[in-house]
């Protein structure tokens, strides 16, 4: 493994893990969808995903369903997630502070 | 939808996460403290195209790229060769990230063997899937990172259960290292290993000083950053972060612990030892001089905790009390037991809703279960749920100090038994 004039070393960050990546799922068209909206309960999220699903369906008409995290901190249960995938076609999530 | 200052955690996290399609649409830094009237304008007509774009896969852009963490020139199987010598080394795993930023030992495969002979178990055992980079760690991954923080190799056993430890759902590790709270990673060591590894439990046990309670912590910090991805400014979103997120690490001082040991107290066996880690605050101090009754200190340490900047306040959790052992001995002789510390410590330990500003309050009656019992807290809202959750370990030496780390919140301390020796 010594190579003259070299350094060998393990690296420290493991490896992630691998075969996660799968395509999104997109849609034809939004018309007549079922779009959910989950904010992650920080102030003015659910604000945003609101002004956001009025604008959308001035443009097409979709049904909204709105979700929301109990606390910001926590991922979203997977009860809920499940629930998202039932009942929607799609799901527009926020992120922020 | 991100607004722009944490585009770059969905970017990163999508990437580490192999999740490369998924779509971000970005909107204008800050969402959260403007007006509502405000807020609805970060909804532009191209925030609106690019989230109709991206529903339907029309000119949708995503931030993830390749990954470039581990996957760069030079590294080949889990190892590295650099040209030079051991610092020209050193100064490659700085450039990389690899570090918290100061000197670390160098992790040759000789520094590294040796760590692994110190603890049971193979060097591709599993030991978690560390969030928020979903990584599969190892006992080797957790040893490297042991030798850099320059850990002695009998150390490695603590640093293993510790990192075990992050793994309880309820430890929240996934939230814990993306906060843009500033808890670190408190670890505490109780029981008789402790006194083998020479760690301080006395004077001076938070600070500075000795090589386990040093190491040891800093250990379980760069597992986090470097296998788990909290890479600070990237998925580490600290706002300010702070110095106990270098290494907090502490022993149990339980030959001046007037009650039972905290992992006995927990239902461990008496010769067990145990570590604890705890997503905490650095230390806050409590400074009485003066109280010569329980009921006068405790008061000073309930005053102490009823602060409203706190996030245990708000989200719950566990929070942790550390009573220097004077401290402790003047409690326990006015005839408290630790549970009789928690359920006083609850009571008067809480913050009238005066105190907080309408704002902070709008936003808690937002979240589930709080609002309903705002009426029932309307004299003052607890530091935490329930008594229990005021967590009392007794560490330091001698003097009238104690310390109180408020946690993350969203998070509650795991303890596990220090098995693979």
């Amino acid at each position: 493994m010594t190579k003259p004039g070299f350094v060998h070393a393990y690296v420290p960050v493991g490896a992630s893990e691998a075969g996660m990546s799968h395509p999104v799922h997109r849609l034809e068209t939004l018309s007549g969808k079922r779009i959910g909206f989950l904010g992650n309960g920080k102030p003015n999220a659910d604000v945003l995903l609101e002004t956001l699903a009025a604008e959308l369906k001035k443009q097409s008409p979709i049904e909204m369903l709105h979700f929301r995290k109990q606390i910001p901190s926590l991922a979203a249960p997977d009860e809920l997630i499940a629930e998202i995938c039932d009942r929607c076609d799609a799901v527009v999530l926020a992120v922020g502070d | 939808m991100v607004t722009a200052m944490f585009a770059d955690l969905a970017g990163s996290l999508l990437k580490e996460r192999q999740e490369a399609s998924l779509p971000v649409v970005r909107v204008a830094h800050p969402v959260g403290g403007i007006s509502v009237t405000e807020a609805r304008t970060r909804v532009t007509d191209d925030v609106v195209r690019g989230v109709a774009s991206s529903l339907t896969g029309e000119g949708a852009s995503s931030l993830a790229g390749t990954r470039e963490r581990d996957g760069s020139a030079g590294a080949d199987a889990g190892r590295i060769l650099v040209e030079g010598d051991e610092a020209d080394a050193l100064e490659e795993f700085h450039r990389r990230g690899w570090t918290d930023g100061l000197p670390v030992v160098l992790p040759t495969e000789d520094r590294v063997e040796a760590a692994l002979r110190s603890v049971s178990g193979t060097p591709l055992d599993p030991i978690g899937c560390l969030l928020p980079r979903n990584a599969a760690a190892t006992l080797l991954d957790v040893a490297i990172n042991a030798v850099m923080a320059g850990c002695r190799p009998e150390f490695m056993p603590v640093i293993v259960a510790a990192v075990e430890a992050t793994q309880e759902a309820d430890f929240n590790l996934y939230g814990v290292q993306t906060t843009t709270h500033n808890c670190g990673i408190l670890v505490i060591v109780h029981g008789p290993i402790s006194r083998t590894l020479g760690m301080n439990s006395g004077h001076n046990c938070l600070g500075n000083g000795n090589r386990a309670n040093a190491t040891i912590g800093r250990a379980v910090r760069l597992v986090l950053q470097n296998v788990g991805g909290a890479t600070p400014g990237e998925l580490d979103k600290a706002t300010l972060g702070s110095p106990a997120k270098f290494t907090y690490c502490f022993a149990e001082n339980e030959e001046q612990t007037p009650w039972r040991p905290f992992r006995t107290a927990l239902g461990f066996g008496a010769e067990d030892s145990c570590v604890t880690v705890v997503a905490a605050e650095a230390p806050h101090n409590i400074n009485d001089h003066g109280s010569s009754t329980a009921a006068s200190l405790l008061n000073t340490v309930a005053q102490t905790m009823a602060t409203v900047g706190n996030n245990n306040l708000y989200v719950g959790g566990d929070t942790y009390l550390i009573l220097g052992p004077e401290h402790a001995r003047t409690i326990a002789d006015g005839g408290f037991s630790r549970e009789g510390v928690q359920q006083v410590l609850y009571e008067r330990a809480r913050v009238a809703t005066a105190r907080i500003s309408p704002g902070k309050l709008a936003e808690l009656s937002s979240w589930g279960g709080y609002q309903n019992r705002l009426e029932e807290w309307k004299d003052g809202i607890p530091l935490v749920r329930t008594p229990g959750d005021i967590r009392v370990v007794v560490a330091g030496g001698s003097g009238k100090h104690s310390a109180w780390c408020p946690t993350f919140g969203a998070t509650r301390s795991a303890t596990r038994r220090i098995d693979r020796r």
